[in-house]
């Protein structure tokens, strides 16, 4: 029975046999799929360690080489030591870190570990007693295309515990040429401070693991100013209570009114001013903060440690907000309806697309955060979300919001999200003296 | 390596294992894509989606024996979606040329014939006959009896036989 469509399917799948393809073209379309999977997962692995973390990985754009010329000194001393030029690419975005660096703090380690083959070597770091960048690179004798960690632990080599905050691991760097070389940086800061010992970092690569000691020299002290004073946005107040600079960051702790209306949630342009107006901003590529909405947060801003202004000033102008009694988005992921939602119905369109449950985002000007933070079911169980994602359209002025969800069954829902960025700001002017 | 331990490494997150799989069956992905929507740059998008599915995907993969016919069942649901999104966008002879196939009349009907059956009919002729694989596997992979296979194989058999009669038809008036 058949056998004529048989036949032909046949002759259909023969006639592909003799297609020219070209492999070039299709490995780069497999680099560009794996590549989104990748950046993603990163993203999430961030993520996880932090209850309301906010995360912002800007791209670095601006040269190398402007922020080179614009210091001597710091040129001299990049032309002295080996490897320090891709070091420099790595924090150039980060005035701290360049002044770190330029202020001879960076620390040169030097200690590689070999296998199979394979070499890792932790070139050098910069540290304080809250955490420490691990600058790295690793060498291959056959060209790799895609290199990322598995894991990258630390422990003290004396066995003390060490009360890790969060850890990230830099790029999954994908090339589709190939390579022997890669390099980069692995962050960690801690609950609770370090001291300057030895330590051992555990690296897993490849399905082999490299382990490289480091000894950290004395930290450079840090500087504290206690503040208690209130900014106030639209008459939403926030205490400003202690800023605290360490050579790698400047740490703002801070309280929300409990009085306020509206939940605020990112400090959009929180930053450090000094006598001069030099300005220390945020973290453009890292952890940018950490708390609670309604309760202590810590924001991370760059860190001026080595510079000694004779004045200091914590500025704010802008920050997003919205209404505590509209706070939240509920959805029913049955019928693929927004229940509930912030005012101005900024989202629409709820869908399905890929397994994903996905929102378009509203807005004058495209906005360019994954707004959304803790999802938890009906029963108010947490839902751990695999990851999210964003995209914008710019013509049509809207966001894609998608959310990677595991299967939802009916009793779970309808399902409440909170929010970690909204496009809703509250506007003002404010300007405390610190030093 | 064996492709079952390679999976079974891909599943627990290797990155390289997984690579080296799409790699292994990368040819057969793009040539399904390619009888589907027709069209190079469109099938290079859908590697792109396919290898981005597959690796948020490869922890829920069940059983290792089965990757390939997983991996293409990928493929052709995105590529369903695909011609779904387009309607039914009539090729013409400029695009089948850039191909750089000629073809002749009954492999056109075919493909015409093909694009006008059901999303299952069309996932089961291009399993069975253009990738090769087993019915046992099909089942597997569909979660259902041998049999049912069988008999799904048949009536879109059956359908592509009217498609083409149709078609035909249509011709020689």
């Amino acid at each position: 029975m058949f056998e004529r469509e048989k036949e032909q399917l046949n002759g259909l799948k023969k006639e592909y046999e003799n297609i020219p393809i070209s492999i070039d073209s299709i490995d780069q379309a497999i680099l560009s799929g794996f590549q989104k999977a990748k950046t993603e997962e990163r993203k999430s692995r961030m993520k996880k360690r932090s209850a309301f973390g906010f995360i912002a990985a800007a791209l670095l754009l601006i040269g190398l080489f402007s922020s080179i010329k614009n210091s001597p000194a710091l040129a001299n001393y990049i032309s002295e030591i080996p490897g320090m030029e891709k070091i420099v690419s790595m924090i150039r975005d980060d005035k701290g870190r360049m002044a770190a660096v330029e202020k001879k703090y960076y620390q040169k380690q030097g200690i590689s570990d070999e296998k199979d083959g394979l070499k890792v070597t932790i070139d050098g770091t910069i540290a304080d007693e809250m955490g420490m960048v691990l600058f790295y690179s690793i060498e291959s004798k056959e060209k790799l295309k895609e290199v990322m960690f598995d894991d990258v632990k630390i422990r003290a080599k004396d066995g003390t515990v060490l009360d890790e905050a969060y850890n990230s691991f830099g790029d999954s760097h994908t090339s589709g040429k190939g390579e022997n070389k890669f390099s980069g940086e692995i962050e960690y800061f801690f609950e609770a401070p370090i001291e300057a010992k030895e330590y051992i970092v555990e690296l897993q690569l490849k399905d082999k693991e490299f382990s490289i000691p480091l000894t950290l020299k004395e930290f450079k002290k840090k500087k504290e100013y206690a503040v208690q004073q209130t900014m106030d946005l639209e008459g939403q107040k926030i205490n400003i209570e202690k800023v605290t600079i360490y050579p790698l960051r400047a740490v703002v702790k801070l309280k929300m009114n409990d009085e306020n209306e509206k939940y605020i949630l990112q400090l959009d342009d929180l930053r450090l001013v000094d006598e001069n107006n030099e300005v220390w901003g945020n973290i453009a590529n890292g952890i940018t903060g950490s708390g609670d909405k309604d309760t202590e947060r810590e924001v991370y801003l760059q860190s001026n440690y080595f510079k000694e202004p004779k004045e200091l000033y914590l500025v704010l102008n802008s920050a997003q907000a919205i209404d505590k009694a509209n706070a939240v988005i509920v959805v029913d992921t049955e019928k693929m309806k927004i229940l509930k939602q912030p005012y101005g119905n900024k989202l629409r369109n709820l869908r399905k697309e890929d397994g994903q449950l996905v929102f378009d985002l509203h807005t004058k000007k495209p906005f360019r955060s994954a707004i959304f933070s803790t999802i938890t079911d009906a029963k108010g169980k947490e839902i751990e979300v695999n990851s999210q994602s964003m995209g914008t359209e710019e013509e049509k002025g809207t966001s894609r919001l998608g959310i990677d969800l595991p299967p939802i069954d009916r009793s779970q829902n309808p399902i409440t999200i909170d929010l970690s960025f909204y496009p809703e700001w509250i506007k003002g002017n404010e300007k405390i003296r610190i030093k | 390596m064996e492709t079952e331990q390679l999976v079974k490494k891909a599943i627990k997150g290797n990155d390289e294992a997984f690579l080296q799989l799409i790699q292994t069956y990368k040819v057969d992905l793009y040539k399904t894509a390619l009888s589907f929507l027709r069209n190079e740059e469109e099938a290079l998008e859908a590697m792109q989606e396919v290898t981005y599915r597959a690796y948020k995907n490869i922890k829920k993969l069940k059983n290792e024996f089965y990757f390939k016919t997983w991996l293409i069942r990928i493929m052709i649901n995105y590529c369903n979606d695909q011609l779904k999104l387009k309607k039914r966008f009539v090729m013409n002879d400029e695009i089948l040329n850039s191909l750089g196939v000629s073809e002749n009349h009954t492999q056109l009907e075919l493909k015409d014939a093909m694009l006008d059956l059901d999303d299952r009919s069309r996932e089961i002729l291009t399993l069975k006959y253009f990738n090769d694989v087993k019915i046992k596997d099909i089942a597997t992979i569909m979660q259902c009896p041998e049999g049912t296979v069988k008999t799904w194989l048949n009536k879109a058999l059956r359908a592509l036989r009217e498609k083409l009669d149709e078609k035909g038809g249509n011709l020689h008036v």
